[in-house]
Formats: structure tokens, C-alpha cells, sequence
């Protein structure tokens, strides 16, 4: 086990809003994490509370195993919110400033800015970028120093389909190269697509944590009914790709793994000697799940 | 510290409005200190007194020079008023561009942050002893007529008392625009400021007095015109400053504690 980060029973409020409350979760070495909520959920505060610009109200996190400090962020990489340079400044100058901070050779800048496609674009001023090239050189000011965790806050917010599908890519071939990502999105497409790990929030609780697979590609619904109900439910019971069986009436529900059919069911039942009277697969959709989930903890 | 104040370089080097700002105050500040000898003339010429005359030919007199420069360029609410303009604009913008919080994210702490704004303070206070440094020499070789060792380093330590004067005024600004963030508004509370202490100073007690922060950066350099009184009423016996007071520096070094303390607790307190 190798954690990165480290959060205990986190509180901040804003006046009567509760932003972040009691969150505690951990982050390990190697993964690619989301953290998915709605708007107004708590990431982007949570963010700035681990990036050490606003004061938590109660509790405590740790960075490498070590209290927070600036020598723990100069190991880090993040982008919060919107990209924030000097606007007069080139955009090697500015990333110039950060090398200065982090302590990083001036020479990883010419890498980093190839990295996102902007070496040809170095001395345009910040001013002058569109806010896709932005968003590409806060990337850039990410990866400066080869650090060993990149945060993302929203990192594809604001930008056309073109810009989304570049920074997804950048982001996954990023998460290829072994560093630890956080991402915190709104958007379940993005996390199921770029991450491994999700932590799911909703005004400011903590939801769900676990890997993307186990929550978020819950497997689609089967409903399946026979005469003999009890030994159907039995049997079900004992499907290693099967979970979640409830009696709902005459029909059970269940929860069929992915990659596997109602012809791999059917197939164990005929061998069991159960004729089933009724069998359909229910698609459930990400999007739902995830509206789901977020309505089950209200 | 070399490389906080690389930093604060790096961010000054492309800012054009900067450069103007501070062109625009080095000429200005060399215009009014070269503009004494002109001004002087034009009152002499005005009132007729011939004693004004001689007053010029004494003032740049070493070691004399040297306290009504610096009187001159430390005035309240006169030319160094540009260089606290200045530092409100560097210190605001940080805060409304948001580039603080990136400069903290990337790595920097709070105090590094604080302690990078107030080298550049103490390098443009430097810079602008330099320059009454240079034109008291200059002034001074064309127009005193003593050229003694000893006359031309003789109350040389008003220099220091410009020095540690300019810049407590410049950390009083730069706390003006931690409190407040905001550039225009920071920029309308140090000129307010400048005149509510005015009115603060008629109101109170006099024992107060040297103890406002404004007077007390002030009155580490006092009114110099010993001479031309001297000239005028031989007989009048006035208590003028003829060296830095350690009492002065002592209540001006207080407020720049506070200052700099505060604009810490700011920065350490607040989200960014």
C-alpha cells in the first residue's frame, strides 16, 4: 500500500452551507481517481482545502504521510478551477514563475509545452489564448517538474467537443505513464471513460468509493421468474456473476455482471433443471445509475 | 531569498504599466530635486528678500544637502505617493487575477509569498535612495561650497532615515492592499488615509501625535530648514532636527511590525 493523500473527517462551511462534510477517503499511488458530483458538491472545495488555499473548519489530511506543507504542493500538479496566469506575461514566462516556485530546471519547460501543443505558441501572451490553448498550458504548468500526483478540477469544462476529446486523451495517456490522478468532474461519461477509482459526492458527503467498475458499471438488471420461485432464487444465489437477487412478487430481480448474457444464465438454469417462465435484461444507463445513486442518499 | 526575489523579477520584467509607473516617478522625483534651485530663485524673485538667495547658496551645502533632500522626497502625501500607488497595483493585482492562489498551489507558502513582496519593497526603496543618493552628490559638487570628506558624509544617516521612512510607508500600503484586495479601492483608503490621520492628528490630544502611524514614519526626517530660519532670526532658539532621532526610528519601527505581522495574519487566515 502506498498512499498519496490522506483525508480525515474534513469539515468547511461557508455561513449555514455545509460544503464538505466529514469526508475521509484516500488516495493510493498508481490510480487514476474522479471524484463525480453534481455542481456545488463539494469537489471544488475539497480541492482547494488538499491544495492548501482554503481552511478547513475541522479535520485533517495528509499529504505523502506528512502534514501539508509547501514542500508536499511543489510534488504536486493541479489545475482548480479556471487557468490563472499573469495575462501580460509569455506563455514560457509564466510557466518560468512556476519552475521558480516548484524549484524545477527551466529546461522541462520546452517538454511540457510540447506535451500539450503549445511550444509553437511559448511567447504569445496569456491574454491571447483561446481557452482551450489556456486550459492546455495550466495542463502544462501541471506536468512541469514530472510531479508525482496531477489534479484536475474540471479539466475539459468550458471547452468545444474538440477541445474535451484532446484533454481526455492527454489526461489518459497521462494516467498511462503511472501518476497518480485525482479528477473531480461533474460529468459520469468523463469519469467512467478516464478513471479507475471514483469517489462520488453529493453536498458535500461522501456518496460512494470504489473502483468505477464496482460502482459505477453496476451490472444492468435482469428479471427472471419461474414456477418454482424458492429453488430459482436458490439457484440464483449461488451464480458467481449474478448479485443482488430481491423477490419483487412473482418475478425476482437480480443484477447480471457485464460481459455476460441471459443465454449464459439460461444455459446454468437448464442444467439445474429450472424452466423459467420469464427472463429479460433491463440496459440501465450510467446516467440513471448515477441520478439514482445521487437520489438514494438525499 | 534570491530566489523569491527572481520570482517577484520574473513577474515585474513583462508588466509594461509597472515600467511607466516607475519612469514616470524617477523623473519626477529628479525634476522636483534638481527643481529646488529654480523654485528658489522664483520666491527669492517673488518676495525680494535677498536672504532667499543666500538660503540657496546654503541649502545644497554639505552636509545640509543631505536632510533637505530627503525631506524633500519623503513629504506626505507628495511624490512617494506614486511609489505606494505602485505596490497597490502589484500587491491588488495578485489578488484579482487570482494568481496568488496559483503561486501558493504551485508551492510557494504564504510567508514566502509575503516575504517576496517585501524584498521588492526594499529594492524600490533602495532604488529610490539611490537616486536622491546620486542627485545630493551631483547637486552638492556643483553647488556646495564645502567639498570636505567629512562635509559631503557628514548627516549622510539622513539617507538611512529616507530609507527606513520610504519603506515603512511602502509596507503600509502593501498591508492597505492585503486587507483590502481591491485595487481601486485600496488606492482611494491610502489617500483617505492620508487625510483622516491629518484630521485625526488636529482632533487628538497632542501627546498622541507622534505616535500615528503616518507621523511616525514622517517624523523620522523633520523639517531641515535650520538654515534659512538661522539666516533669517539669528536669535530664535527652535529645537530643529540636526540628526536622526532613535526614538523616531524606535515608533516608525513598531508600525512597520504591525504592518508586515497583520498583512501576515491576513494572508495566513484567509482563503485564498
Amino acid at each position: 500500500m502506498n498512499t498519496i493523500l490522506s483525508i480525515q473527517n474534513l469539515n468547511k462551511r461557508y455561513g449555514k452551507i455545509h460544503a464538505v462534510s466529514n469526508l475521509s477517503f484516500e488516495i493510493e499511488k498508481g490510480n487514476v481517481y474522479g471524484i463525480l458530483g453534481p455542481n456545488g458538491s463539494g469537489k471544488t472545495t475539497t480541492l482547494s482545502i488538499i491544495l492548501g488555499v482554503v481552511q478547513s473548519n475541522s479535520g485533517s489530511f495528509s499529504w505523502f504521510g506528512k502534514p501539508p506543507s509547501s514542500e508536499s504542493r511543489k510534488q504536486i500538479g493541479a489545475i482548480l478551477e479556471h487557468p490563472i496566469f499573469y495575462p501580460y506575461m509569455s506563455a514560457e514566462s509564466n510557466l518560468k514563475i512556476i519552475a521558480d516556485i516548484k524549484g524545477v530546471d527551466a529546461n522541462d519547460i520546452e517538454r511540457v509545452l510540447k506535451t500539450v501543443e503549445l511550444y509553437d505558441r511559448k511567447d504569445s501572451r496569456f491574454k491571447t489564448f483561446s481557452y482551450g490553448m489556456k486550459q492546455r498550458l495550466a495542463i502544462a504548468g501541471a506536468l512541469l517538474g514530472n510531479p508525482e500526483v496531477l489534479i484536475f478540477d474540471e479539466p475539459t469544462n468550458g471547452l468545444d467537443p474538440k477541445g474535451i476529446a484532446e484533454i481526455r486523451e492527454l489526461i489518459i495517456d497521462i494516467a498511462k505513464q503511472g501518476i497518480t490522478i485525482i479528477l473531480a468532474s461533474h460529468l459520469l461519461d468523463e469519469v467512467q471513460k478516464t478513471c479507475s477509482h471514483v469517489l462520488v459526492l453529493n453536498k458535500g458527503n461522501k456518496l460512494f468509493a470504489g473502483k468505477v467498475d464496482e460502482v459505477l458499471n453496476v451490472a444492468d438488471t435482469i428479471e427472471i421468474a419461474s414456477d418454482d420461485i424458492d429453488k430459482l432464487q436458490f439457484t440464483l444465489k449461488n451464480i458467481d456473476f449474478i448479485s443482488n437477487v430481491k423477490s419483487d412478487g412473482d418475478i425476482l430481480t437480480a443484477n447480471i455482471q457485464a460481459g455476460k448474457t441471459t443465454y449464459d444464465l439460461n444455459m446454468i438454469l437448464i442444467k439445474s433443471e429450472i424452466i423459467v417462465t420469464h427472463l429479460a435484461r433491463r440496459k440501465q444507463s450510467l446516467e440513471k445509475q448515477f441520478l439514482e445513486l445521487l437520489n438514494e442518499n438525499q | 531569498m534570491i530566489r523569491l526575489l527572481r520570482i517577484e523579477f520574473r513577474k515585474l520584467k513583462p508588466y509594461k504599466a509597472f515600467w511607466v509607473m516607475l519612469i514616470f516617478y524617477t523623473i519626477l522625483l529628479a525634476i522636483m530635486v534638481f527643481g529646488i534651485p529654480g523654485l528658489i530663485d522664483w520666491v527669492a524673485e517673488k518676495s525680494g528678500d535677498s536672504k532667499i538667495r543666500i538660503f540657496k547658496a546654503i541649502v545644497f551645502n554639505f552636509p545640509d544637502i543631505w536632510q533637505n533632500i530627503a525631506y524633500v522626497a519623503s513629504l506626505r502625501i507628495f511624490i512617494k505617493m506614486i511609489l505606494g500607488l505602485i505596490v497597490i497595483v502589484l500587491i491588488t493585482n495578485e489578488f484579482s487575477n487570482l494568481t496568488i492562489r496559483s503561486n501558493i498551489i504551485s508551492g510557494l507558502s504564504r510567508g514566502e509569498f509575503l516575504t517576496g513582496k517585501i524584498l521588492l519593497l526594499a529594492t524600490l526603496t533602495i532604488f529610490s535612495t539611490i537616486i536622491i543618493f546620486l542627485s545630493g552628490l551631483y547637486l552638492g559638487f556643483t553647488n556646495s561650497s564645502s567639498k570636505d570628506i567629512s562635509d559631503v558624509f557628514g548627516k549622510m544617516s539622513f539617507l538611512g532615515g529616507y530609507f527606513i521612512e520610504l519603506f515603512i510607508f511602502l509596507a503600509f500600503a502593501l498591508f492597505i492592499g492585503i486587507l483590502f484586495r481591491k485595487t481601486g479601492f485600496s488606492i482611494i483608503i491610502l489617500f483617505a488615509y492620508s487625510i483622516i490621520e491629518l484630521i485625526l492628528d488636529y482632533k487628538l490630544p497632542d501627546s498622541f501625535s507622534p505616535y500615528l502611524p503616518l507621523n511616525a514614519m514622517n517624523n523620522i526626517i523633520r523639517s531641515p530648514n535650520t538654515s534659512l530660519i538661522k539666516l533669517k532670526s539669528p536669535g530664535f532658539n527652535f529645537d530643529f532636527q540636526e540628526a536622526i532621532s532613535f526614538v523616531d526610528v524606535g515608533i516608525a519601527l513598531v508600525w512597520v511590525t504591525i504592518f508586515i505581522s497583520l498583512s501576515y495574519f491576513l494572508l495566513k487566515k484567509r482563503d485564498i
